[in-house]
């Protein structure tokens, strides 16, 4: 499980740079960086996001999640992912 | 989470903040400067008309005392203030009241049965609240609930549907204190306008940062809110161009860019809330942030009302677009997009209901918000296919990308002006009309126009080079000394500003219209010509009428709107008063006679040894608002006998008014009713708004095909060619007074050929409602005088300053949405009136003599 979260880690922290912030040293988009209270991703980048997870993973997302309590960070991110995943 | 978790935030030290003031210290200092915002708002009357004066104690107290406590006794404490500010602001039964139905709500939330049978519960209480609302039931018991009604109707009518949404989601372990606290939040005794924030936003950031930090935020925050309104004072009395007066672009430019400006007035009230709720612990998201700096649609819709673009994206946008996106992301983004804005629109007028009572769904709204979507939606889908590319270290800005974003933003706050004014002037013609205007400006005036567009690029570009120089950060970020020193110059040259003479600016305009809340001089003219003839429809309540008229309840009606009033066919009025009937009329009661008139009774056949009076007028003459034993006609009348001499004749004086009646309709009172009372003098009671009023009676008759009525009255509209169809601008603005003029001639002239016919003394009065005229205004009751000289009225000008002293004007008037006279301004117009009859002692003896003959 350790590396399915770590490769949720990497492939969700690629998607962000390559999509929101091309040409930006990934070693600046930490686990804590404030993701949607930070202004990385706005609502359209977010549904963006969540689309991309949706597919990558075949999971499915419910309206509530949307929110800075699961989204905020990279580490709530995967959490929330792996959860899915594990619960699936 | 769990309050003990919150609680245990306040205690945290994670603040980055520079702190080179002991936090004692800092304490210390943030209390002075708040003690300062809230002066400011007495020194200034802020928002007096919601209550904030008499709770800013409450508040000032309320912080002290809080912040003194143990972190875990906060926020019941912060509950326990929230609850006794209702209190003081409705009173405690109604305050009660308001908790109980609050309470019966969230109970229903949380009964142990499905769903399905809570909803359908919440669903029968929203019906029953609707009804007391618009007054379907119309009993004593509803219509004290409706003076509370707004602001549950605020409190719940999105906070519950978030509630309901998070507890059938997630269902949080919540304390008690928690869940009360988050609906009965202090500012909201005050705010009716502030009803969305987002419940798992309001406990996270609880206490989220360091205290001193988010104290620090509140007062600032709420400074920031008493400037907004300031200025939007500023703008609202000196910068707020009559639309129908706006001739060239000039005066459009104007009229458009202060539309969206007067929305300072709701970014300043929410910035008070904010704040007030980050002296209590809550860290909010800010709202309202630079929204006039706005470079885009979605950033707009980011920026104006943070709080609103949670709750849509919450509850509307991402159910349907996680719905609809497997099919195609485009298609769900459309289609969320458009439902947020037409949901919002829908919801705009709810809201509305809740806080006016009505529920407008109009053209224009229906246009303003389809604008607003279709503009989101094109910006939305350029953004999802090009994307947005972000920084975390902040963006290089360059000339060119400098220049591109100032162009942005300069093109945005042209659009909204021009949409905010659309959506504001609540008239598809209006607006078009006001467009027009610019037509009217030579081609000089367009080229300072884009060499105004012009500079405002270079500045913008200029500044945005600037502002990424190292140095500014010093301005950006300064320490909290050197923001507690700019923050406090500010308030203390308000303060100055505010104390005229310490400044010596007692006698300078613009000084003196911030120091109260009050209408400026072409609104308060709409406001009074509605009560009279009703010409305003409910659209032209928009801005601050709007905001004056939000305590306003539903039952207070105008007087055609009530069952006082029976229709008339043969009369050049409408209607007249049923004889011996009796109702509520804005809260007071209101008696007619056997004769149909708002007075006593008394016999038809004059008494002997009585000097009759017969009074005509209109809805202040009537009496609106005030009992009949209240009105200036009846105080007069008594105070008249209670000093005449023990062989003096008594006097009669017969409320021939009616509310709506012009000078045209008061004519025929007198000719058809009035005469048959054997009246030895006929007041005519005259208002600078009559040559306004007289041209719409007479469309209407003309309409009704009523002129045949009067062959003299239809005489002379055909002889002097008089137009009442003539619209109001510039060009026109002689013609209509000329007709104006000629039509006022004629009434006057008939009203006293007819009293000298039948040796009756005409008497005319002018009283100046409201106080404080503006020239046009002034000269306008200068030249209805001179009319009535030449028609041979004796005349009596009431003392403006004897009757409505300038700095008691609020004082006499009903509500802050209705400016008709209270009990105490018909006490002054009754003792001016006396006066005056004192002065001219010929009127009342003469009378006398004719009736001893």
């Amino acid at each position: 499980m350790p590396d399915r979260s770590a490769e949720i880690h990497a492939a969700t922290k690629a998607f962000i740079l390559q999509e929101f912030l091309p040409g930006e040293d990934p070693s600046e988009l930490t686990n804590g960086t404030p993701l949607l209270s930070g202004g990385v991703l706005d609502s359209i980048s977010t549904v963006k996001l969540v689309g991309f997870l949706e597919d990558t993973y075949g999971i499915e997302f419910a309206a509530h999640e949307i929110s800075e309590d699961h989204l905020d960070t990279l580490d709530r991110l995967t959490a929330l992912v792996t959860a899915k995943l594990g619960s699936a | 989470m769990a309050e003990a978790s919150i609680d245990s935030g306040a205690t945290s030290q994670g603040s980055s903040a520079p702190r080179e003031f002991s936090p004692a210290l800092r304490f210390l200092a943030l209390c002075v400067e708040l003690a300062l915002v809230l002066g400011l708002t007495h020194v200034f009357e802020l928002e007096a008309s919601s209550g904030l004066l008499e709770l800013t104690p409450w508040v000032f107290g309320g912080f002290l005392l809080h912040a003194a406590l143990p972190a875990r006794w906060r926020l019941r404490a912060f509950l326990a203030l929230s609850l006794a500010g209702f209190a003081v602001v409705f009173g405690p039964a109604l305050a009660a009241c308001m908790v109980a139905l609050g309470l019966t709500l969230l109970v229903i939330c949380h009964l142990p049965v499905p769903w399905w049978l809570r909803l359908s519960l919440l669903g029968v209480m929203g019906t029953l609240l609707t009804a007391a609302r618009a007054e379907w039931v119309f009993t004593d018991w509803s219509l004290e609930i409706n003076t509370i009604l707004p602001v549950l109707g605020s409190i719940f009518m999105f906070r519950l549907v978030l509630y309901v949404y998070e507890l059938r989601t997630e269902n949080p372990d919540l304390t008690a204190s928690q869940r009360l606290a988050y609906f009965f939040m202090l500012p909201n005794a005050l705010f009716a306008l502030f009803p969305i924030i987002d419940s798992k936003t309001f406990r996270r950031t609880y206490y989220d940062r360091d205290a001193l930090e988010i104290y620090t935020k509140g007062v600032r925050w709420m400074g920031r809110g008493v400037t907004h309104l300031l200025i939007y004072r500023i703008i609202y009395q000196h910068f707020t161009p009559n639309v129908e007066a706006v001739s060239d672009l000039g005066g459009v430019l104007l009229s458009m860019v202060s539309s969206y400006a007067l929305y300072l007035r709701v970014s300043g009230v929410f910035h008070l809330v904010i704040g007030m709720l980050g002296l209590f612990g809550f860290n909010l998201p800010e709202t309202h942030h630079h929204y006039f700096l706005a470079s885009g649609f979605n950033d707009l819709w980011r920026r104006i009302n943070i709080y609103w673009t949670d709750f849509m994206m919450k509850i509307v946008y991402y159910p349907i677009f996680l719905r609809l996106r497997r099919r195609s992301p485009t298609r769900a983004m459309v289609v969320a997009t458009l439902s947020v804005f037409m949901i919002s629109w829908w919801l705009h007028s709810y809201q509305w209901f809740w806080i006016r009572g009505s529920f407008p769904m109009t053209a224009v709204d229906a246009i303003f918000w389809s604008l607003f979507a279709v503009t989101v939606l094109a910006n939305s889908l350029l953004q999802a296919r090009a994307g947005a590319a972000r920084s975390l270290r902040g963006k290089r800005v360059t000339p060119r990308s400098a220049l591109v974003h100032a162009l942005k933003v300069v093109g945005m706050f042209s659009f909204m002006c021009a949409l905010w004014s659309f959506w504001t002037g609540g008239s598809i013609d209006g607006w078009l009309k006001l467009v027009s205007a610019a037509g009217n400006s030579p081609p000089s005036d367009f080229m300072w126009l884009f060499a105004g567009v012009a500079g405002a690029l270079a500045v913008g570009t200029i500044w945005q080079l600037v502002a990424q120089r190292p140095w500014t950060a010093l301005v950006d970020r300064p320490s909290f000394r050197g923001a507690w020193c700019s923050s406090m110059a500010l308030l203390l040259g308000l303060l100055w500003i505010g104390s005229p003479q310490a400044s010596g600016f007692e006698d300078n305009t613009y000084v003196a219209s911030l120091r109260k809340e009050r209408l400026n001089a072409h609104d308060e003219a709409r406001r009074l010509r509605g009560y009279y003839e009703e010409i305003l429809d409910e659209r032209h309540d928009l801005g601050v009428l709007g905001q004056l008229a939000q305590g306003k309840p539903a039952h207070w009606l105008r007087l055609s709107q009530t069952d006082a009033l029976m229709a008339v066919s043969d009369r050049l009025y409408d209607a007249e008063f049923i004889p011996n009937h009796e109702l509520m009329f804005c809260e007071a009661s209101l008696t007619t006679n056997r004769w149909g008139l708002r007075d006593k009774d008394y016999s038809l056949e004059k008494p002997p040894n009585t000097v009759r009076i017969a009074l005509l007028g209109a809805s202040i003459e009537m009496g609106t608002g005030v009992e009949n034993h209240q009105t200036f006609e009846a105080r007069l009348e008594r105070q008249l006998n209670e000093e005449r001499a023990a062989d003096a004749p008594q006097v009669e004086i017969l409320n021939f008014a009616v509310a709506g009646y012009s000078p045209l309709a008061q004519l025929d009172v007198l000719n058809a009713r009035a005469r048959a009372f054997e009246p030895d003098i006929v007041m005519l009671v005259a208002h600078t708004i009559d040559p306004q009023l007289v041209m719409p009676h007479l469309a209407r008759l003309m309409e009704r095909d009523k002129l045949r009525l009067n062959p003299q009255l239809q005489q002379i509209v055909e002889k002097e060619a008089i137009d009442p169809y003539l619209e109001a601008g510039p060009e026109t603005k002689h013609d209509i007074w000329r007709d104006q003029r000629r039509l006022l001639t004629w009434v006057y002239n008939s009203v006293a050929s007819i009293c000298h016919a039948q040796q009756i003394e005409p008497v005319w009065v002018f009283l100046q409602h409201p106080p404080n005229p503006s020239p046009a205004q002034v000269l306008r009751g200068e030249k209805l005088h001179d009319l009535a000289l030449k028609a041979g009225f004796t005349t009596l000008m009431l003392d403006g300053e004897r009757v409505y002293p300038a700095d008691r004007w609020a004082s006499l008037t009903l509500r802050p949405w209705d400016n008709h006279p209270n009990v105490e301004g018909h006490q002054r117009i009754a003792d001016e009136l006396l006066r005056q009859l004192r002065e001219h002692p010929q009127l009342l003896a003469a009378a006398a003599s004719t009736t001893e003959r």
